[in-house]
């Protein structure tokens, strides 16, 4: 049984692990937690076929190699097979160790509720870096601004041609708080994360917003919905908050 | 190590089928188990931040690298069990680099991420063909592949270089490596003693129904790939969380230290090959673009989850040589850019 754990069930029980909970994240709409919609159709498909591929492993009878398995003869599985024949206690290491990865797998997968990054890793990384650049800012100023989020905004400043359409827009956008290291006390960034794969690429794209005193009505990191106008500085365009209400973080929390 | 077959005994088919039905179970359980502490733990005290940061970047990771996963295992067992060997040998030519070089360019129609990469390679080993072969395709695909080259074009266009230096250097650097394998003495002491076995055991091996054949090949594959990929991925997010990003980003604008350490960021972040172009657009402004062209190479060569999955089929020493070859490789690749630019 030990042999057909690491060689065989491991493998079938992680992808069905995996599988199940790669379904269930596109069932309940929150695959964009970890990864861009792009992906979403290939994850699901891949994620059924991996799943069909469990379910028959699980219910028919295991084809062996050939007797192979009989004659403890060598396969793929691993050096930790062979070591567990020479020594018992590597043999039951080798065990444990795999159990290990599969209840962590099932725990980090399927026990634990989906999470989206937090607005504190924000803080290391550079804002507008990735995301502002590569987008059509033209095809932006022709669009209606009413479904703009905080990074077409950032693209539309960023793009340094669009004065005309920023002077006249009332944006309204959701994202969080970012402290602004040069002048905390009187603008922060309203940002979200931009994602271009996975969450592990996911870099904050925001814009400068002008409200003296905002730490006294929310924290670094929290979630705000701004209203206001934009304004030109000497360090760019700022948007001059006119309302600034606290808001939960919404269900799509990145923006792509 | 072509063993002889002896019918299986009654009661032994007996325990199998129940093996079986103890395996059932326990999937069962698992899957029941989490989603009742789900459901059990809701509205209850959260783990702390910056643990959950690094569940999330790992998770991440993995949903995203389970499909090429999947899809990799699947090209591996049509190529293993559907797809007869003499065709393989028939569709390459005989010259080992002419072979070598149509490999590296196999990418070209396999437009997947490196991850999905190893249960091919591993198949194409298991098939007939050299580890060198192997590792030449290995190398290259995530590089020499249209996914890859168009989103590198839409990221940085003929800016620099980058575009020509990744494709050339890619291609370049995986046949050197290639190369350096083809001249070693005894070509299957690169592999795992057991992976080096199994490819010598299944030569003969040709008896069973086909499907359940690979039904069989798909859970061995999985059993064998998936715990490095998880190792892997919760590497790749704990690190992140561990290590802040500003002490890499702060060499930047130093001609050799920007490249020094965008190939320590490739090695952490394990980003797939076919994005990686526009997470480095966030490093554009900060770093020299022979930086930029060794993070783009070396990163879809090697990094933290291919490591663990390259376990899986080669020895440390054969993986410690293909990073060293790589890593230099990058790094002369880099430095050139950097004083071409």
């Amino acid at each position: 049984m030990r042999d057909a754990f690491l060689k065989y069930w491991r493998g079938i029980l992680l992808a069905g692990v995996g599988a199940v909970a790669t379904i269930w994240l596109a069932l309940s709409g929150q695959l964009g937690l970890y990864i861009h919609p792009r992906y979403f159709a290939f994850t699901a498909i891949m994620a059924v076929i991996a799943l069909v591929f469990v379910v028959v492993a699980l219910v028919l009878p295991r084809q062996r190699d050939d007797g192979r398995d009989h004659d403890r003869d060598h396969d793929a599985h691993g050096d930790e097979r062979e070591n567990a024949r020479r020594a018992p206690w590597r043999g039951r290491l080798a065990v444990a160790r795999s159990a290990v990865i599969v209840v962590a797998t099932t725990a980090a997968l399927i026990a634990l509720p989906p999470a989206a990054l937090s607005t504190s890793l924000a803080d290391g990384r550079e804002l507008n870096a990735a995301g502002v650049v590569g987008e059509n800012a033209i095809e932006l100023a022709r669009a209606d601004p009413a479904s703009f989020t905080v990074k077409d905004w950032a693209v539309l400043i960023a793009d340094g041609a669009s004065g005309s359409v920023l002077q006249e827009a009332r944006p309204q956008v959701v994202g969080f708080v970012i402290a602004d290291p040069e002048t905390p006390e009187t603008s922060f960034a309203i940002a979200r994360y931009v994602m271009t794969c996975c969450a592990v690429d996911a870099q904050p794209v925001g814009i400068r917003v002008e409200l003296p005193g905002w730490q006294e009505r929310f924290s670094d990191g929290a979630w705000v919905e701004v209203g206001g106008r934009f304004a030109e500085t000497d360090e760019g365009w700022v948007l001059r908050a006119e309302s600034v209400e606290p808001v939960e973080q919404p269900a799509e929390p990145y923006v792509y | 190590m072509g063993a002889t077959v002896a019918p299986a005994p009654a009661h032994e088919h007996r325990s199998r089928s129940r093996g079986r039905f103890v395996w059932l179970g326990i999937a069962g359980a698992l899957v029941i188990g989490g989603v009742a502490v789900r459901l059990a733990t809701q509205g209850g005290a959260a783990l702390p931040t910056a643990l959950q940061d690094g569940v999330t970047l790992a998770v991440s990771v993995f949903v995203e690298s389970l499909p090429f996963i999947v899809l990799g295992v699947l090209l591996s067992v049509v190529v293993q069990i559907w797809l007869p060997a003499r065709w393989i040998e028939r569709a390459l030519p005989r010259t080992p680099w002419l072979r070598r070089v149509l490999l590296s360019l196999l990418g070209i129609f396999l437009p997947v991420c490196e991850c999905g990469n190893v249960p091919l390679a591993r198949g194409l080993i298991s098939r007939g063909l050299s580890p060198a072969e192997s590792i030449t395709f290995l190398l290259a695909a995530p590089i020499l592949n249209p996914v890859t080259i168009i989103t590198t074009y839409q990221a940085f266009g003929w800016d620099h270089g980058i575009l020509v230096a990744r494709i050339v250097g890619g291609f370049v650097i995986a046949n050197l490596v290639g190369w350096v394998f083809s001249r070693h003495p005894s070509p299957h002491a690169v592999l795992t003693p057991s992976f080096a076995a199994s490819c010598e055991a299944r030569h003969g091996e040709e008896t069973g129904r086909r499907w359940s054949r690979s039904v069989a090949r798909f859970a061995e594959e999985m059993s064998t790939l998936l715990p490095a990929l998880l190792v892997g991925c919760a590497i790749a997010g704990l690190i992140q969380v561990g290590i802040p990003r500003e002490w890499l980003e702060a060499l930047g604008s130093n001609p050799l230290w920007s490249v020094l350490a965008l190939m320590a960021l490739a090695f952490v972040v394990s980003i797939c090959s076919n994005v990686d172009a526009f997470f480095m657009l966030a490093f554009g402004s900060v770093f020299l673009p022979g930086g930029i062209v060794a993070f783009l190479t070396f990163g879809a060569m090697v990094d933290i989850k291919m490591v663990a999955l390259m376990r899986t089929t080669f020895r440390t020493a054969t993986i410690v040589q293909i990073t060293a070859i790589v890593g230099l490789a990058s790094l002369v690749l880099g430095l050139g850019v950097n004083l071409l630019a």
